[in-house]
């Protein structure tokens, strides 16, 4: 019995051990990894913010939201100003080559929109998913409110939307 | 035995996976390209090195009933700990190894070094062992990277793991004429056929000669 | 997803021996009687349809919540190993037939990558707990399929004229590198 209580002590202390270690490397290279994951997208994200927001990478499960990418807070003077999405969609281009955009969501309303990728649109049509009119028509509307399709362009523009409202329930679900 | 034998039987005697088929599975996975076998033969020396310093320390305080669930948690302790050190300082690499860094845990060659060396042997002859086992480890998923890197897209290249932006060397002989079958899945058990064949080619004639004198 | 494509593809299409190279040890050690290769599947399928379902409920109920996920792994291979001890003893003592039968594998399950791969992959793959159990049967079927093909291959290699240097392990690899090329041949499946 005795040395049945030994043993379990034993691997008790290893497993604490082990623990505390995990928990000291964790803590050194967590900020690292953060900045890491945000430093790529960084680069898209100052096309909607560019007054010295910090941006941080929001960890969350997208399993019933298959056009979203990611999404990321906006931080302004310590709190939470905004979110990010970053959708990913197949527009004109096929599968291989998707529009990939990003929407930002930020008291109640969409409050900016910006297309990073749409290269396999058809130039003109497709691509007037990229246009002031389209950017026009998202931001200012409210959360979950309906966003018109661009007749002419309605693979492009249609996926687009689909994926915003995605983002919008996401966030209703998440961040509300 | 002498210590230079202890390092160095790991490198071709004992090599782990030519020799004793250990740890194929992240052999094949990673050998698509020089720099992931790099990265990878580092990742396998650091958690080979650690964990054989830290059970051959602790060898006589273990309790031999539970040992193997005490191993197990000392080397997954160091993987998860080498993977976060990836994630956060060689990125590329990190996403590029993927699954298989974590995996390195199940590899045969960690837990198999620690149960029949490290667990009777003195801290140097331990330390020895894993530097000798990991760079043979290193060696084979380099060779075999060589070739289907080289056969699969016709030229061969080395990023730096720390920096993938960071060119060492980059090459072209024949890119219209490459295999690229090799790069994929099929091409590592082939590769890794061929060689083998040719190390028991290469025994086989050793063995005749010495049995014809 | 469907999970019916989520299937198929785990299953065949992206067969975890054949295109992820996972429990290629088994696969080399153990397959050359058909008969054991079954049953090395039987207590494969069962270890990794119940270390799925324990890893999943542990991470999304016990290290999510406590924000401690840089304990996975630990808390996977502690999970897996002492799921196969259980089995083990279960066995022994309720079935001394299967133990008979499957007792010499039960051991090696432990450092099968495939049971902590597929672990690992469920979670980042961000799959829901019934995606994950299709994944988890997917993978162990298309595991046992491989091992039993693979064994019957090996079965009549050990009577065919191979050249000396390639006999065992050699052939063995190259003919699990034409399997590979015949499951690449079904990737538009899904």
């Amino acid at each position: 019995m005795k040395k049945v209580i030994q043993m379990a002590l034993f691997l008790a202390i290893v497993a604490g051990l082990s623990g505390a270690a995990l928990s000291f490397v964790y803590n050194l290279t967590d900020p690292i990894i953060q900045e890491a994951a945000i430093a790529s997208e960084k680069e898209n994200l100052v096309q909607l913010y560019s007054n010295g927001e910090e941006f941080k990478v929001v960890e969350t499960n997208f399993g019933d939201y298959p056009t979203l990418q990611g999404v990321y807070e906006v931080i302004k003077g310590g709190s939470v100003k905004a979110h990010v999405y970053k959708g990913s969609v197949t527009g004109y281009g096929g599968a291989s080559s998707p529009i990939v955009f990003l929407v930002a969501l930020e008291d109640g309303k969409y409050s900016g929109y910006t297309v990073l990728e749409a290269s396999a649109e058809t130039s003109g049509i497709g691509t007037r998913i990229k246009d002031a009119e389209f950017k026009d028509n998202i931001v200012g509307t409210d959360i979950g409110g309906s966003v018109d399709t661009l007749s002419g362009a309605t693979v492009s523009s249609k996926a687009v939307v689909n994926s915003i409202k995605e983002a919008a329930k996401h966030y209703q679900e998440n961040f509300k | 035995m002498k210590k230079l034998d202890i390092f160095k039987k790991g490198l071709f005697v004992e090599n782990p996976i030519f020799v004793l088929l250990l740890g194929l599975c992240s052999a094949l996975a990673i050998t698509t390209s020089l720099t992931n076998a790099i990265g990878m033969g580092m990742a396998v020396i650091c958690v080979l090195i650690m964990s054989n310093l830290i059970i051959s320390l602790l060898r006589k305080v273990i309790p031999h009933e539970i040992r193997i669930p005490v191993y197990i948690i000392i080397i997954a302790t160091l993987v998860k700990c080498v993977q976060m050190l990836m994630n956060a300082y060689t990125q590329e690499l990190y996403t590029s190894l993927g699954v298989f860094i974590p995996l390195i845990v199940v590899n045969c060659i960690i837990l198999g070094r620690a149960e029949s060396f490290a667990s009777q042997n003195t801290i140097i002859d331990s330390l020895l062992d894993a530097l000798g086992m990991g760079i043979g480890y290193t060696i084979a998923v380099v060779v075999i990277s060589f070739f289907r890197e080289l056969i699969g897209t016709g030229g061969l290249s080395l990023f730096n793991p720390f920096d993938g932006s960071q060119v060492i060397f980059q090459f072209e002989l024949f890119g219209d004429y490459a295999i690229s079958l090799l790069t994929q899945p099929a091409g590592a058990f082939i590769t890794l056929g061929c060689i083998l064949a040719f190390i028991q080619f290469w025994n086989n004639r050793k063995s005749k000669k010495v049995g014809g004198q | 997803m469907g999970l019916f494509s989520l299937f198929i593809g785990l299953c065949l299409v992206n067969n975890v021996v054949l295109s992820k190279f996972y429990a290629v040890c088994p696969l080399l050690g153990v397959s050359k009687k058909p008969k054991n290769a079954l049953n090395m599947g039987y207590a494969v399928t069962f270890v990794i349809v119940l270390a799925s379902a324990i890893t999943y409920l542990l991470y999304h109920f016990v290290l999510v919540p406590l924000d401690i996920k840089y304990l996975d792994l630990i808390t996977f291979i502690l999970v897996i190993a002492s799921l196969v001890q259980f089995v083990e003893m279960f066995l022994k003592k309720t079935s001394p037939e299967i133990y008979k039968a499957m007792g010499v594998y039960l051991p090696l399950i432990t450092t099968n990558c495939a049971v902590l791969g597929v672990a690992l992959d469920n979670i980042s793959s961000g799959y829901n707990f019934v995606e994950s159990m299709v994944a988890a049967v997917a993978v162990s079927v298309g595991f046992t399929i491989v091992i039993y093909l693979y064994a019957t291959i090996r079965e009549r290699l050990e009577i065919s004229n191979v050249p000396e240097s390639y006999k065992g392990i050699p052939i063995a690899l190259i003919t699990a590198g034409i399997m590979a090329c015949a499951i690449a041949g079904i990737a538009g499946l899904v």
